[in-house]
């Protein structure tokens, strides 16, 4: 069997990057449903992407299109955290569940507006002869390079570190945003963070990788099942994501070296279709166990 | 302790202009519904440093703990002893036996019931030791085995601490001679003063 130590990096770091976004949605938003799919976060992953793929086809620009999708993620998130910054409190003290809802809603009518512009852009792409990019919608590793793992590995790095604080005060978020507000947090400035972070993860993985449906919704799930993380919201956070890093280099390496008539099984395709079937039984599992 | 302000913060698009002072001892903090008590006690959690002048105080809010995964009381209390100076890990022990909640210790807070949910709340405040407990609707879902206790507990913290609360059975809290504070809407403007 191949492996290429730079591929398992990637792959493990964007397990990491993918999970801990997970976590980091249903916490803020107190929701098990929430997940970079769920608040829209996917959409402007892809938005960028074609975006850069505009770029590139109609006005010539001259890079590789991850790394100028990065490049436009990066001017949007930049912009977005100012405008949240200057002008728009996330959470509110009473309605801050209601509101969240109705972000989950907004989210999840994105990710399927954009789904759509995808659909009909790829076919007016494909009917002029023009390049597109139709492997992002099936997240996958095969144009892993040592620049995109240097960079991943040092957002790693600061992440991790970031976390370390971070962890402590969103587990008492977890137990409910006025009980955090008691206990002297900051639980505006929390969830801004929590929230931009998350997007800031999903938004480095689908620039370079693609999408990987389901993976920030399922895996904290699956950890939730396992005792050290069951009972400790910390655990989650700062093990946790390590854990389904490794999961998700393992299923690439059986995709990169088990192909299908030569051609490699798209990774985030084999997590979408295990993860489904996997949230399925667990939920009712837990469902027939009440 | 003096709070004194005037426009401190807005309610219902209505400033609000306070002017009370907290004494040692049971306050309690009456209005009509929607008026704003709870938000009160949100600004006081925000600003708590500030308008309390760095004394410490614990918050009991009126909403359940919801949490995502299968946190136990005893994950709780281990957490917030190893991540909180003033919260004393064998108080809240000993309240849970007092209680009578030790059967709860290992199982998920998300399968409480409301009494059980709200009797953590308060074990959790009680543990706590500070200069002021603000608690918002603690006698909810509480039986009346419990509420004796609780307001034992009430009084003992009221003889040296500041203790406010927003109860709207106050007379359930008569027998502990409490202080009235009121918070009304007058003249397109909420008023907070005690009566």
């Amino acid at each position: 069997m191949e492996f290429d130590i730079f591929r398992i990096l990637v792959a493990f770091l964007s397990g990491y990057f993918l999970t801990l976004s997970g976590s980091l949605a249903q916490i803020v938003t107190n929701n098990k449903l929430a997940s970079s799919s769920t608040l829209g976060f996917d959409g402007i992953g892809v938005v960028m992407i074609l975006i850069a793929q505009f770029c590139i086809s109609f006005l010539g620009f001259k890079f590789p299109i991850e790394y100028l999708s990065f490049a436009l993620f990066l001017i949007f998130f930049a912009a977005f955290s100012l405008l949240i910054k200057n002008k728009f409190k996330i959470e509110k003290s009473i309605d801050f569940n209601q509101g969240m809802q109705k972000i989950i809603l907004i989210g999840i009518g994105f990710n399927l507006l954009v789904g759509g512009i995808f659909s009909v852009i790829q076919f007016l792409f494909i009917a002029i002869n023009y390049e597109f990019p139709t492997g992002i919608w099936f997240g996958n590793f095969k144009y892993f390079d040592q620049m995109n793992a240097n960079l991943f590995t040092i957002c790693f790095i600061i992440i991790f570190t970031l976390m370390s604080s971070m962890s402590k005060k969103l587990s008492y978020l977890s137990l409910g945003n006025d009980f955090a507000r008691g206990l002297g947090i900051d639980v505006s400035k929390l969830v801004t963070s929590a929230l931009l972070l998350s997007l800031f993860l999903t938004g480095l993985v689908i620039s370079f990788f693609g999408v990987f449906s389901f993976i920030g919704l399922i895996f904290p799930h699956i950890l939730r099942r396992i005792s050290i993380f069951k009972y400790s919201m910390r655990n989650e956070l700062m093990i946790g994501p390590l854990f389904a890093g490794v999961i998700l280099s393992g299923i690439d390496f059986l995709c990169f070296n088990f192909d299908f008539y030569g051609a490699e099984i798209p990774v985030g395709m084999v997590c979408s279709v295990i993860g489904s079937f996997v949230l399925l039984f667990l939920l009712v599992q837990k469902t027939s166990s009440k | 302790m003096k709070i004194k302000s005037q426009n401190l913060f807005i309610v219902n698009n209505l400033p609000v202009n306070i002017d009370i002072n907290i004494e040692s001892g049971i306050n309690i903090l009456i209005g009509e519904n929607g008026v704003g008590k709870s938000t009160f006690f949100n600004f006081i959690k925000n600003n708590h440093e500030s308008l309390l002048k760095q004394k410490s105080a614990a918050f009991m809010d009126q909403f359940p703990f919801t949490p995502i995964n299968e946190v136990r009381m005893i994950d709780v209390i281990d957490f917030l002893d190893r991540g909180i100076g003033y919260f004393s890990k064998s108080t809240a022990l000993e309240l849970i036996s007092v209680f009578d909640l030790s059967y709860l210790l290992k199982r998920s807070i998300s399968l409480y019931s409301g009494g059980e949910n709200q009797a953590l709340k308060f074990i959790l405040l009680l543990s706590q030791n500070v200069d002021y407990y603000f608690l918002d609707e603690p006698l909810q879902y509480i039986d009346k085995s419990r509420l004796e206790l609780i307001k034992t507990y009430l009084s003992q913290i009221g003889a040296d601490k500041k203790v406010v609360i927003i109860e709207h059975r106050d007379e359930l809290l008569l027998d502990l001679n409490p202080r009235k504070i009121q918070m009304v809407v007058k003249d397109k403007e909420v008023i907070i003063n005690g009566i």
